[in-house]
């Protein structure tokens, strides 16, 4: 009886534990559901149409000029066919020719800016912030090296990183909400219409 | 017939706990939880079953990790041969949602300038497989009757 009860239970309870969490999570965040600019509206919409994932990777071969960045600045990468968004991609650029970004198989790591020049698109971005600032912003983001990357990860939590959430939570620590509008993720386009931001180039 | 059907129940009890833990994302602390459970309900599943001959654990076991292995396969594969290596991962981590929270305890170490969890993933075929048989041995040994 005792065995019995335990079949049933164990393929009952993950289902009966998502379906709780799903009504949390909507309560909770409400508005993200009802939203029709949120970024799941968004990602369904474009998958319709048969967009998936980060788009159609490849090397582009994009010529823009890296001259002036400054560390603090970010910088955005797309490919085409990105469904959840225009850019695919976001890294923060730490000073001496790497970022720190965020990959499903090296985590949250560094890399050569240069990588950048396989996006058919690059957009780099500067937050409006004073340098001591953005200092301290690089020292949060070296923090976070080799945490694992999730491409789902929340806002909340310091364990699960995807690549918009390394820059968007180094910031916030420093009062600076590059992301405040409702939304259960983050995308790199967010950053692109924040008010805190100034466009240095787009190629 | 009993292989297909605890097979089944495996991939239900994964594609539920992936979910459930996906959710539970949101709330640090109660993902790390979720994922213990899975790690308890999938050695429940081993250890309460009937006909538990080494050959049905086996066969159990490598059929509800082969997509598993599959994957991970074609993560390591040179590009060009299967497709995208780096695809094949980022599906693999989808796969295993359920162990992402334990996955990201291991935070901080490095291999040959990947993050140790990445070869965890990639061998996460063969221990969750070997997790299976050892509990399913477990419960040969202290000799738990069938619940069938």
């Amino acid at each position: 009886m005792k065995l019995t009860l335990i079949r049933k239970l164990d393929l009952l309870i993950f289902p009966l534990l998502g379906a709780i969490l799903f009504t949390a999570l909507f309560i909770m965040e409400y508005r993200v559901f009802t939203d029709p600019h949120a970024i799941m509206r968004t990602y369904i919409k474009n998958a319709e149409q048969g967009r998936t994932g980060y788009g159609c990777a490849g090397y582009y071969n994009n010529s823009i000029s890296f001259a002036g960045l400054e560390p603090g600045d970010l910088v955005l990468g797309a490919y085409p066919g990105c469904a959840y968004g225009r850019y695919s991609h976001v890294g923060i650029y730490l000073g001496r020719g790497e970022v720190m970004e965020g990959f499903v198989d090296l985590g949250v790591n560094r890399q050569p800016l240069e990588h950048y020049r396989q996006y058919r698109e690059i957009c780099l971005l500067r937050v409006n912030a004073p340098r001591a600032v953005k200092e301290r912003v690089i020292a949060h983001v070296s923090e976070y090296e080799g945490r694992l990357f999730y491409p789902l990860a929340f806002r909340p939590g310091e364990r699960i990183f995807n690549c918009t959430k390394i820059m968007w939570k180094a910031y916030l620590q420093e009062g600076i909400d590059l992301a405040p509008a409702d939304d259960l993720w983050i995308v790199p386009d967010v950053f692109r219409r924040s008010p805190r931001v100034s466009v240095i180039r787009i190629n | 017939m009993f292989i297909f059907k605890r097979v089944i129940r495996l991939y239900l009890i994964q594609l539920f706990a992936g979910i459930a833990v996906a959710l539970a994302i949101y709330f640090p602390g109660l993902d790390l939880a979720l994922a213990f459970l899975f790690c308890l309900v999938i050695g429940a599943e081993a250890v309460i079953y009937k006909g538990n001959s080494w050959r049905s654990i086996l066969v159990t076991a490598l059929v509800w990790q082969l997509p598993g292995l599959l994957l991970s396969m074609q993560s390591i594969a040179p590009a060009g041969m299967w497709g995208e290596a780096n695809y094949g991962f980022f599906v693999l981590q989808f796969w295993y949602t359920p162990l992402v929270p334990l996955l990201s305890c291991l935070a901080g170490y490095f291999i040959q300038g990947k993050p140790i969890y990445y070869y965890v993933l990639l061998g996460a075929p063969l221990l969750l497989g070997l997790y299976y048989c050892l509990a399913a041995a477990l419960g040969r040994r202290v000799g738990v009757k069938p619940a069938i």
